[in-house]
């Protein structure tokens, strides 16, 4: 048995060793970059967060402004005047981490309703 | 030179590589297009919610079978389209939100908030004659009353069990009744005549006197049922966005159940033990027999226009429960042929009575009662303004009724329910 088992040379392993880390790293940096522009699992606690504000608001009539700090995230409730008549307001509840707005709603309520 | 061999490797694994990327890409991609559209159809349903109050607010802004687009917040963010028209005696209030190809809408039956207003128990015109009460009557509120006042009276063997006659604040009422809502009036009048209109689909009746549904969503064109004869409704479910109207007479019996269906003709009849949710707009007269439950918000009303040989005449005959708003309005005063609204011994009114004529109460009013005479008829005389084992009480009525605004201009409308 007299088999030659044929090698690269290691120059050629070398330059395609560097194809594929480039590669990856570029296909790496693409898919971070992709990941961070939509929703993050931060933007996503802060919707909840936001959201959770907004139902105990209306189901205990609490149309105040509020301040509330959870998982490290501060829920601002705000009621602003709305134009025009008093009857109206506008309930405003931003999530803001690190001096960055994560989230926001805004909506009209009518304060004699409720 | 060098040998490429090991570069077939590296595509290969490039491949690899760059699939198992795209995949991951594609599954983020897609996570926030979902995620998106969800916050998206969330915001849309807050935007029009906001319409829905905004519109409650500036109703009177808002024109009547037409739509007008509001910035909600003047930064051209969150516009939403604004819709009125009438229902009966109500109003339809509608508000739609759009994002892409996505729309969100939603409707609301929506009336005037009457306890805004006085709350008056009894408003009996100044004819002259006092109120005089006899029996278990009880009048609970405040009552504007003739001059001449109240008293206790003694007729047909009973005389008045009571401590005090009226359980609130006596005032005194002008010679006539505060004038009813014009415009009410008018638009319903309007109704009464098959008119084409691009908001409505016009049909024969005969089309569907064979089918037993018929229901019609608030977010499609109105309905309307046209027969020139009398319809006779049985064993039909009506519901929803549909008016029914009649040159002749309609006839509902028991079989049938109607949920927010308006009804026009000269002449109503709901046979024993019709229950629904309706409202009920006649020339002439409006016949509803024992035990029918008209559940809120009804209306009974009758629309008197020209003279006519006999009385105009709204019957409610025994043990019916009607919550909502009773009103007759003659345009033509016919002293030999008054018009008169009839209530039945065991008969309950929840909401708003109007007679621009007579009134014969026997059952009992919880909310208030506006007449130019009350009527008494027992089985061996008739008595003017006398009423016999009646209950009025305005305290009772509940402060979230919303009704109609009859005689008063009310500027707060509130949601009777949620149609669409």
């Amino acid at each position: 048995m007299n088999t030659k088992i044929k090698a690269f040379s290691i120059i050629e392993s070398m330059v395609a060793l560097v194809i594929v880390v480039l590669m990856f790293s570029l296909s790496a940096m693409v898919f971070a970059n992709v990941a961070s522009t939509g929703s993050t699992r931060e933007k996503q606690d802060a919707y909840m967060l936001v959201k959770l504000m907004r139902n105990e608001t209306f189901k205990n009539q609490r149309f105040i402004d509020e301040v509330v700090v959870l998982k490290n995230i501060t829920i601002e409730k705000t009621l602003l005047d709305y134009q025009r008549t008093d009857n109206l307001k506008i309930l405003q509840i931003k999530a803001i981490k690190n001096e960055k707005q994560l989230f926001e709603t805004k909506e009209i309520i009518s304060v004699a309703q409720e | 030179m060098i040998r490429a061999g090991a570069l077939i490797y590296a595509l290969f694994l490039i491949l690899v590589i760059s699939i198992i990327s795209s995949s991951f890409i594609l599954i983020n991609y897609y996570n926030s297009a979902l995620v998106l559209q969800s916050l998206k159809k969330e915001q849309l349903y807050r935007e029009v919610n906001s319409g829905i109050n905004y519109g409650l607010s500036f109703h009177q802004e808002i024109p009547i079978n037409d739509k007008i687009e509001v910035d909600l917040y003047l930064d051209e963010k969150s516009k939403v389209l604004i819709g009125k028209k009438h229902w009966g005696a109500f109003y339809i209030l509608s508000s739609e939100a759009t994002w892409k190809n996505k729309t969100v809408s939603k409707s609301v039956l929506i009336g005037a908030n009457i306890n805004e207003g006085e709350r008056i128990a009894l408003y009996l015109a100044d004819q002259n004659k006092p109120l005089s009460l006899t029996g278990k009557t009880q009048i609970t509120g405040n009552c504007y009353l003739p001059k001449s006042g109240v008293k206790r009276a003694y007729i047909e063997g009973k005389s008045f069990v009571g401590n005090k006659l009226i359980n609130g604040i006596k005032l005194n009422s002008n010679k006539t009744l505060p004038a009813i809502n014009a415009e009410l009036i008018a638009e319903n009048q309007k109704n009464f005549t098959p008119n084409e209109s691009l908001t409505d689909s016009l049909m024969d009746f005969e089309l569907f006197e064979e089918q037993d549904t018929i229901v019609n969503s608030f977010s499609n064109k109105t309905l309307v049922l046209y027969s020139p004869s009398i319809i006779e409704l049985s064993n039909k479910v009506i519901a929803g966005n549909v008016i029914i109207k009649s040159d002749k007479g309609i006839v509902v019996n028991a079989s049938t159940q109607l949920s927010n269906t308006i009804l026009y003709a000269k002449g109503i009849v709901l046979n024993e033990n019709v229950e629904g949710n309706m409202q009920l707009f006649a020339k002439d007269s409006i016949l509803i027999a024992d035990n029918c439950q008209l559940n809120y918000p009804s209306v009974v009303a009758l629309l008197g226009k020209g003279n006519t040989a006999f009385s105009r005449r709204i019957i409610c005959e025994e043990g019916i429960t009607i919550k909502g708003v009773v009103f007759l309005y003659n345009e033509n005063f016919d002293r030999k042929n008054q018009a008169i609204v009839a209530v039945g011994k065991g008969t309950k009114i929840t909401g708003q009575v109007y007679s621009s004529e007579l009134l014969e109460l026997k059952g009992e009013i919880v909310g208030g009662a506006y007449c130019q005479k009350i009527l008494l008829k027992t089985p061996s005389s008739v008595y003017e303004n006398h009423l016999m084992d009646a209950v009025i009480n305005r305290d009772e009525l509940s402060d979230s009724f919303v009704g109609v605004p009859l005689t008063e201009t009310i500027k707060n409308q509130r949601i009777i329910k949620w149609i669409n």
